[in-house]
């Protein structure tokens, strides 16, 4: 059942499909800025991605100040402090964050620090403890799963203490997120794979965990039907310009969902393997899919089973019976990993990594049960359960 | 201009929620003293940690700081002057407060439907969060403790009273002539 009360806001205009970075000079201009400093990583820069914005600046009266390119996949507090010096050493007005999650939430680490003041983006960290609005704030996805480009949350590693500090407000949310199909056209399989199913796992959680709402649920659903519908395909054919803006909308409609309804377990067990092992977002949440949703299920869970309409279509749906639905969703998400372990080697199991020990077990429970995301999983989750989890996933 | 109605309503709903506070903090602390599982969990926290919980708009509030034994102490309302509390968990108005200390609703309910806010380290406040669920096991009738919680442990009724007697003894002691907590 959805919460009896709730909040739900996506401020963030969306402008997508075909030629719409050529939106962005007039858009910026819309918010009085004049001077954006672009933020994205080597991987964007050496497929040739930085070409299409420039394109789109060239019969613009506004100029890039500057481009930092050098994002890791594993962003760091450090990093963002680094950029926030060039941002205000340049006298920028707004950023435009080009990349995937780990570039878009460090933009929004350095949003904060160039908007808020300060070298320490971990004194902003939690709920709401951001009270104003930020500077204008641009992003262009280059992978269709974060949904970070329209989530009011960022989550930064910090090194020092080898932890992942979320960030979670409002003010986070971009104002201007652009999908154009040329952004994601050249995305490798595997990350294409590993990045569709964190999406996946987006709408699922928000559709399952304590905070569904109406409206998330709407958007849950639909990316889900996108993803099912269009993953195989897209993998099978990586040019389908069509069938990667599809996936690149359903990732937005699941960030939209579970920025309004947050996650739960599968989150919880990634930020925390991810920490520990340094394995990529979208590949943890491909493991723990099935996983904690088993889990979820077999401790009282309820609604899972609704989800085979949109995982599966009408028919498969009408063709099994409701006590089945649930541990029909959970062996169509398994199907699904064997398919895309098939087309890319995307990992179905922590072995599958080959850079998880099972000594780290230990760690990797003790940061999941400290996990903020565990609040709203409908199901209690303890140190005991959380390391059965990460053994089943073995 | 601002008109209070309902005000005997009012004042005993918000005595009520400072006095449900001040328990909690309270019988916290006392815990504290003996209970493995809860002295487990604050070994993950760092010393002189503040914990301050609050009904906005200044309706009722407590705070706890960890202190150099490892158990928790009571401040009062607020942190002592020059301190400040290192994760604030606030509830936005206390009508909302008292769903949740009525158990009309549980704390994860009360997030879920975004009442309460958090700020600092939230893995801190995981872990303080963990802390004041297992209290509430062992303070709060089963019946209530089975609302304000997503899971009830499988305990004995004996392990249950013996373990709340221990609280109030403890309790008592602190709140004896001349202890500072």
């Amino acid at each position: 059942m959805s919460t009896p009360c709730y909040e739900f806001f996506c401020p963030v205009k969306i402008i997508a499909g075909v030629k719409s970075l050529e939106h962005i000079p007039h858009e910026l201009a819309n918010f009085s800025a004049f001077r954006p400093l672009v933020i994205t990583d080597q991987g964007v820069k050496n497929a040739g991605l930085i070409q299409h914005i420039d394109d789109a600046f060239n019969s613009s009266d506004i100029n890039i100040v500057d481009i930092f390119d050098d994002v890791p996949p594993d962003s760091s507090t450090l990093l963002v402090t680094q950029i926030a010096d060039l941002y205000r050493k340049l006298d920028c007005d707004s950023i435009i964050a080009i990349g995937g999650g780990s570039v878009i939430d460090t933009s929004k680490g350095v949003n904060i620090l160039v908007s808020e003041g300060g070298d320490d983006v971990t004194a902003y960290s939690g709920v709401d403890s951001l009270k104003k609005p930020l500077k204008p704030f641009f992003v262009i996805p280059t992978t269709a799963g974060t949904g970070s480009e329209v989530t009011s949350v960022a989550v930064i590693a910090d090194t020092v203490k080898n932890t992942k500090v979320v960030f979670t407000c409002s003010f986070l949310l971009p104002n201007v997120a652009i999908l154009d199909p040329r952004m994601t056209k050249t995305l490798p399989p595997k990350i294409t794979a590993a990045t569709a199913m964190d999406a996946l796992t987006h709408a699922i959680e928000a559709f399952t965990c304590m905070g569904k709402n109406p409206l998330s649920d709407s958007y849950a659903t639909a990316a889900i039907s996108k993803i099912s519908q269009n993953i195989i395909n897209v993998m099978d054919n990586p040019s389908d310009e069509m069938g990667r803006l599809e996936l690149a909308q359903a990732s937005t409609m699941a960030g939209i969902a579970f920025s309004n309804s947050m996650v739960g377990l599968i989150h919880a067990l990634g930020h925390s393997l991810g920490a520990t092992c340094h394995i990529p977002h979208g590949v943890c949440m491909n493991i723990f899919l099935p996983h904690a949703l088993d889990y979820n299920l077999r401790h009282g869970e309820s609604i899972l089973g609704e989800i085979l309409l949109p995982l599966a279509g009408a028919e498969a749906y009408a063709n099994t019976p409701s006590n089945q639905r649930p541990q029909a969703v959970i062996d169509y998400i398994h199907k699904l990993k064997d398919k895309l372990h098939t087309r890319c080697q995307l990992p179905r199991s922590l072995k599958e990594t080959g850079r998880v020990e099972q000594a780290q077990f230990a760690k990797i429970v003790e940061l999941t049960v400290d996990d903020a995301a565990l609040i709203l999983n409908p199901i209690e989750v303890d140190r005991e359960d959380a390391m059965a989890i990460l053994k089943r996933a073995w | 201009m601002k008109k209070e109605t309902n005000t005997l309503k009012t004042k005993l709903r918000d005595g009520y929620l400072n006095t449900m506070l001040g328990v909690i903090a309270r019988t916290l602390c006392a815990m504290s003293k003996f209970d493995a599982t809860l002295q487990k969990e604050l070994e993950g926290v760092p010393e002189n940690f503040i914990l301050q919980m609050k009904v906005l708009p200044n309706v009722a509030s407590m705070s706890v700081q960890k202190n150099s034994k490892g158990q928790l102490d009571y401040l009062g309302k607020e942190p002592n002057k020059g301190q400040k509390a290192n994760v604030v968990i606030a509830i936005k108005h206390p009508e909302l407060a008292f769903l949740v200390f009525s158990f009309q609703e549980n704390n994860a309910q009360a997030f879920a439907r975004n009442r309460t806010i958090i700020e600092g380290d939230l893995s801190m406040a995981m872990r303080m969060i963990r802390c004041i669920s297992h209290l509430e096991v062992y303070i709060l009738p089963k019946a209530a403790a089975k609302k304000a919680l997503k899971r009830y442990p499988a305990i004995s009724f004996l392990e249950k009273t013996r373990t709340a007697a221990k609280i109030y003894g403890h309790l008592t002691l602190d709140l004896l002539p001349g202890k500072t907590t």
